[in-house]
């Protein structure tokens, strides 16, 4: 598989003893939208300032299209679409003003300043200042600057932040169809799991400077439903812990409810046969979803991949 | 090469739109003509005297050149630098510049080049200030005549260059400061601290050490024995390679 962006122990302090970053080995699939999750000082976004050389190199490599970074910065740069953390622009131009700054460096045509406002919704903002916009038009004026010269990997840091409801969507709608239709690779970074969720095709969980998880989102998912666990209502009746011993199966009490490490599919009929012959009240049963925050939560608290 | 360069320039120039630091260039330019043509208006009864003289320009030249040396030239050059060199900082843009495919060294240069033709900008403006000083009367009241004197272009471009040569290390140190600290009262306070330290040694015999003394210097021509001219351009070399150097081996470009 080609990776447009690769990492190679990838490590950084910024004092001596605090590791941010410890063989941190990103390999992010061209074409595909990656989502990149870590709690707050995960390391995340020292990360993506390595990426982008924002943050001088100490140990490791990094490559971008199968060249090295250092190499040919520049040169590969070109390609590259980056909004970290907040939006950069400069408060007294406008949104066009703002645009043709970026569009001097890049050498793109001008055309691609219309394009791109209307890709964002911002055709409309004329000569009002940027200084004057509202935290989600300055957020999606940054993303304009960050796809102005059709970059073939956009680096995405919390794009999302500040946008209401309907923008997150509009946003999500925005990066679908840049994906989809000119097969731009976004590496994306967000807390906000359930949007995430939506809009990856691979995912990279990383925790105290660690990569935990790599891999698609389909994978993880399905790795982690085997894992999940089901749980009964028996009306705290201590009789089942008797049960659950009789059948040698694990099992915790929480809020009052059995709680087993997912049985497997063949022992179910034993198991509330069980129940149910030892006279135990069964009041609900119902399974733990393994869903991307379950995963992220148990990933990042247990640390275990 | 070039053509990057050109670029970036191009793009550093556009920044500056709209921004005090352009407007206090234009204003700055034209603030001291302006007085000095009120005041001339002001005792308009010597105006037909002495734009008959045979020094009228020199005159003119002085009088306006008094203010600007001593006063508004440094002022201008530190506020100017520090508005025009912190303008990353203050729109955190840093990080993205930084991504773009050009080089740091791209980038310093073009910020400096556009602050040097803005101080350029400043002194044409000037100039053509200290021309209307003594035209504009002429046009606006009858009695008084056109400037006998032919305007001095050959003497005006070479004390303008003595003068634009002064400021140069306000310029480079100011430049170095703006791009250091995120915060704007530090450049600002360091400037503004040396510029009264420089007014208050002026007398002092080895003055022409401190590096924002050299415009006021220079209209005194005070310290004959000293070249003022080379200590400027040694200090414009030093501030303006350690700023280079400082900006190129920055840890963290944002």
């Amino acid at each position: 598989m080609s990776y447009i962006v690769e990492t190679k122990d990838l490590s950084h302090q910024f004092r001596q003893g605090e590791k941010v970053l410890d063989a941190v080995a990103l390999q992010v699939p061209a074409g595909a939208i990656y989502g990149f999750l870590g709690p707050n000082g995960a390391g995340k976004t020292t990360t993506l300032r390595l990426l982008l050389g924002l943050l001088r190199k100490q140990t490791g490599h990094i490559s971008i299209s199968g060249q090295e970074m250092t190499m040919r910065r520049h040169g590969l740069l070109r390609h590259v679409g980056a909004l970290i953390e907040s939006p950069s622009i400069y408060h007294h131009l406008s949104a066009a003003e703002n645009l043709e700054v970026w569009r001097r460096l890049y050498r793109c045509p001008r055309s691609r300043i219309d394009a791109a406002l209307t890709l964002t919704g911002l055709d409309r903002t004329g000569s009002k200042k940027a200084g004057r916009f509202s935290l989600g038009m300055k957020q999606r004026l940054g993303i304009a600057i960050a796809l102005l010269h059709e970059p073939a990997l956009l680096v995405l840091d919390e794009p999302t932040n500040g946008l209401d409801p309907a923008g997150i969507v509009e946003m999500r709608a925005l990066l679908q169809q840049l994906n989809r239709e000119q097969g731009t690779t976004i590496l994306i970074s967000s807390h906000l799991l359930t949007e995430i969720e939506k809009l990856v095709t691979h995912i990279g969980i990383i925790n105290q400077g660690k990569l935990l998880y790599q891999g698609t989102l389909a994978a993880l998912t399905s790795e982690r439903a085997q894992a999940g666990s089901l749980v009964i209502d028996c009306g705290h009746d201590l009789r089942a812990a008797a049960a659950m011993e009789r059948l040698r199966l694990p099992f915790r009490w929480e809020n009052g409810q059995l709680v087993l490490d997912k049985p497997g599919r063949d022992q179910m009929p034993a198991l509330f046969r069980e129940l149910t012959g030892s006279g135990i009240g069964i009041y609900g049963v119902h399974t733990h979803n393994s869903d991307l925050e379950t995963i992220f939560m148990n990933l990042t608290q247990t640390g275990v991949s | 090469m070039i053509t990057t360069f050109l670029n970036s320039f191009s793009s550093e120039w556009l920044k500056r739109k709209r921004t005090a630091g352009a407007w206090l260039t234009i204003a700055g330019g034209f603030f001291i003509p302006l007085i000095i043509l009120i005041q001339r208006f002001y005792f308009s009864e010597r105006l037909a005297g002495d734009n008959a003289s045979s020094k009228i320009w020199e005159m003119l030249y002085s009088r306006c050149w008094q203010g600007m040396a001593f006063f508004l030239l440094p002022m201008g050059v530190i506020l100017v630098t520090t508005l025009v060199g912190q303008v990353e900082y203050r729109n955190q843009t840093w990080k993205q510049l930084h991504a773009t495919p050009q080089s740091p060294t791209t980038i310093f240069f073009a910020k400096l080049a556009v602050i040097l033709v803005m101080l350029l900008q400043f002194f044409i403006l000037f100039n053509v200030g200290i021309y209307l000083t003594g035209v504009l009367p002429a046009l606006f009241i009858k009695r008084v005549p056109f400037p006998a004197e032919a305007f001095p272009w050959g003497k005006f471009m070479l004390g303008n260059s003595k003068f634009l040569l002064t400021c140069l290390p306000v310029l480079a140190l100011q430049f170095l400061l703006s791009l250091q600290f995120r915060n704007f009262m530090v450049p600002i306070g360091v400037g503004l601290g040396l510029y009264i330290l420089s007014m208050m040694v002026m007398q002092w015999q080895y003055a022409y050490i401190v590096p924002y003394i050299y415009s006021a210097a220079a209209f005194m021509k005070t310290g004959s024995n000293t070249n003022i001219y080379a200590w400027a351009f040694g200090y414009f070399a030093l501030f303006g390679t350690g700023s280079y150097l400082l900006f190129l081996f920055k840890k963290e470009r944002s």
